[in-house]
């Protein structure tokens, strides 16, 4: 529904020019709930930014349902805004307006009829459970509070998509679950289409079905989550799986210098963990497996559980194991070799 | 008793006098100011109706019309009071030279109050599809209301000061009673009296104008 073709952008500063983007080519489907994650500086507000135009891209097309966003004159561009709800991580409402004033923007701005808006008003803050705070002010409400303002309002034309740009940075971890939950209760609602930029691996975990992981500009990797969670292919996608699990991991790295060693993660998601696959391989190879430390996880719904193992034996029968896990749709990650 | 009595007749005309050109002349200022203030503000680079050339021009303009002492500009624009207002005598002459001077101020006012309105505010709003006039009355314009009220407040305030300059030839009101009974002849009290009249109207209108700006600030 989404298609990036060879994104573009570039900023123009005193000490010369950065790229922002680099050639960004993703698609993002209808309904998913699509995460970009990266490291600050990589490039994600830009690219969120671009897809409503809040920054025009150098070159390259951005088409919904066809349509290049790029190229629509100014009117046409504000009709597709208002099918696009946008959420930010300082929340951005009105400080001298109501909370009700806040969700009601969007409709003034499209001139509904008044009890129109009255009564979608009340619906949205009915959602996001803000009834009594209909007549405070942003000032007066907490953060959690103001951010499901700011979903309500970005809900309030019934859009299409919502970008979401690090709507949970500034809120504390209970609050986070809460607002990520929100999130997700809307998207299966409504069928909405949410892009959900972070910088944290436990948003995509929790929210995402499908993740672009950018880097410098480039999407270094994308696909299902859950593939690349068993699988990751770069170092910038491993460095965001380094849970605190993987750190617990590494800790046994010292008494494994040696070749007739070796320990590894295996990570058993759906299919994978229904069967005795450690048992078979043991029988299978000649080799010992020790168990180090396990944990399960809960990513989007599926549960996901972690091995550490350390694997005995010559070089070859080593090999033969990983393969046979491999085999089996275990992912795979070498702590040590 | 009846010296106090023939105080206030005598300072009464006066006073209205200075109340009607104060008022008109903030009226006529803050009308074209503000709509300098907002076309500098969205013409600036990177803001909803980028012009930098247009901006340029009319910054200068501004700072231009600022620095013309109030006393010559008075003079120099006796044409432009008889062409609009039939004569360059009496209150109603002193209005027009009272809103051209504080136009420019006003605008600079206006000007700094809206750039202080949070961008992200504006980019929220951009985002769920404002034009430009939503966003300048949506948004920039009651974002920054306490700090216009403020901006007007001292503005007033600023009026009063060259209105009474503005009686000092010929335009009426407060100034002139104070120049022709306390300079001309040595009226002491007279003086006095205008300068306690002008302190209360100060003091009143700062008072009001914190208020409103203290009312209408939800942050
Ligand atoms: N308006 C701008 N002017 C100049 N450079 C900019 C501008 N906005 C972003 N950049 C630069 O573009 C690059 C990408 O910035 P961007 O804000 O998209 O990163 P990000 O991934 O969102 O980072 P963060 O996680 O810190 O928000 C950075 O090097 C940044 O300095
Ligand atoms: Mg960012």
């Amino acid at each position: 529904m989404i298609e990036i073709r060879n994104l573009k952008k570039t900023y123009q500063t005193d000490s010369g020019k950065i790229i922002a983007l680099n050639d960004i080519n993703l698609s993002i489907n209808n309904g998913d709930i699509f995460g970009i994650i990266g490291l600050s500086g990589a490039g994600k507000s830009s690219l969120v930014r671009c897809i409503n135009m809040l920054e025009a891209p150098d070159s390259g097309e951005i088409l919904i349902k066809g349509t290049d966003i790029t190229r629509l004159k100014p009117a046409s561009l504000r009709e597709s805004r208002k099918k696009i709800g946008m959420i930010f991580q300082h929340f951005n409402l009105l400080s001298n307006s109501t909370v009700f004033e806040n969700i009601a923007f969007p409709l003034r701005i499209s001139h509904l009829p008044k009890n129109e808006i009255f009564q979608r008003v009340n619906n949205l803050l009915e959602l996001v459970d803000l009834k009594d705070k209909a007549y405070a002010y942003p000032a007066q409400l907490s953060g959690g509070q103001k951010q499901r303002v700011g979903i309500a309002r970005a809900l309030a034309n019934n859009p299409e998509i919502i970008l979401s740009d690090e709507a949970t940075s500034a809120l504390d971890p209970v609050t986070t679950e809460y607002i990520l939950d929100l999130l997700k209760d809307i998207n299966k609602k409504f069928g909405i289409t949410v892009i959900v930029i972070t910088h944290e691996m436990q948003v995509i975990k929790r929210l995402c079905s499908r993740v672009a992981i950018l880097e410098n500009g480039s999407v270094v990797e994308k696909g299902d989550v859950l593939d690349i969670y068993a699988n990751p292919r770069t170092e910038t996608s491993r460095s965001f799986l380094k849970d605190s699990f993987s750190t617990l991991a590494k800790s046994f790295f010292i008494n494994t210098e040696n070749n007739k060693q070796r320990v590894i993660r295996a990570s058993f998601i759906g299919n994978s963990s229904n069967k005795p696959v450690i048992s078979s391989m043991i029988k299978k190879c000649d080799i010992e497996a020790n168990i180090l430390a396990g944990n399960i996880e809960n990513i989007q719904d599926t549960q996901v559980g972690n091995l550490v193992i350390k694997i005995s034996g010559s070089e070859k029968s080593i090999d033969e194991a990983v393969a046979f896990l491999e085999a089996n749709e275990v992912g795979i990650e070498v702590l040590n070799k | 008793m009846s010296e106090l009595q023939h105080l206030l007749e005598l300072i009464l005309p006066s006073f209205w006098e200075s109340l009607y050109m104060v008022f008109f002349s903030t009226l006529f200022s803050v009308i074209i100011g503000s709509i300098l203030g907002v076309i500098l503000v969205i013409t600036e680079r990177g803001h909803i109706c980028e012009k930098p050339q247009l901006n340029k021009i009319l910054g200068s303009i501004i700072n231009i019309a600022r620095s013309i002492p109030f006393i010559i500009l008075i003079i120099a624009i006796f044409p432009l009071s008889r062409l609009i207002v039939g004569t360059t005598i009496g209150s109603t002459a002193a209005i027009v030279p009272l809103s051209i001077a504080a136009a420019p101020f006003v605008a600079r006012v206006i000007e700094s109050s809206l750039k202080d309105v949070d961008w992200g505010v504006v980019e929220a709003s951009l985002a769920a599809g404002a034009n430009i006039p939503q966003v300048i009355f949506n948004v920039l314009i009651p974002e920054a209301l306490p700090s216009i009220i403020l901006g007007i407040t001292l503005t007033i305030i600023n009026i009063i000061g060259y209105s009474a300059m503005a009686g000092a030839i010929g335009g009426g009101g407060l100034g002139d009673l104070a120049i022709r009974y306390g300079y001309q002849r040595f009226q002491t009290d007279v003086l006095l009296a205008t300068i306690v009249v002008l302190i209360i109207v100060v003091e009143l209108i700062q008072t009001i104008g914190n208020f409103l700006a203290r009312k209408f600030n939800k942050k």
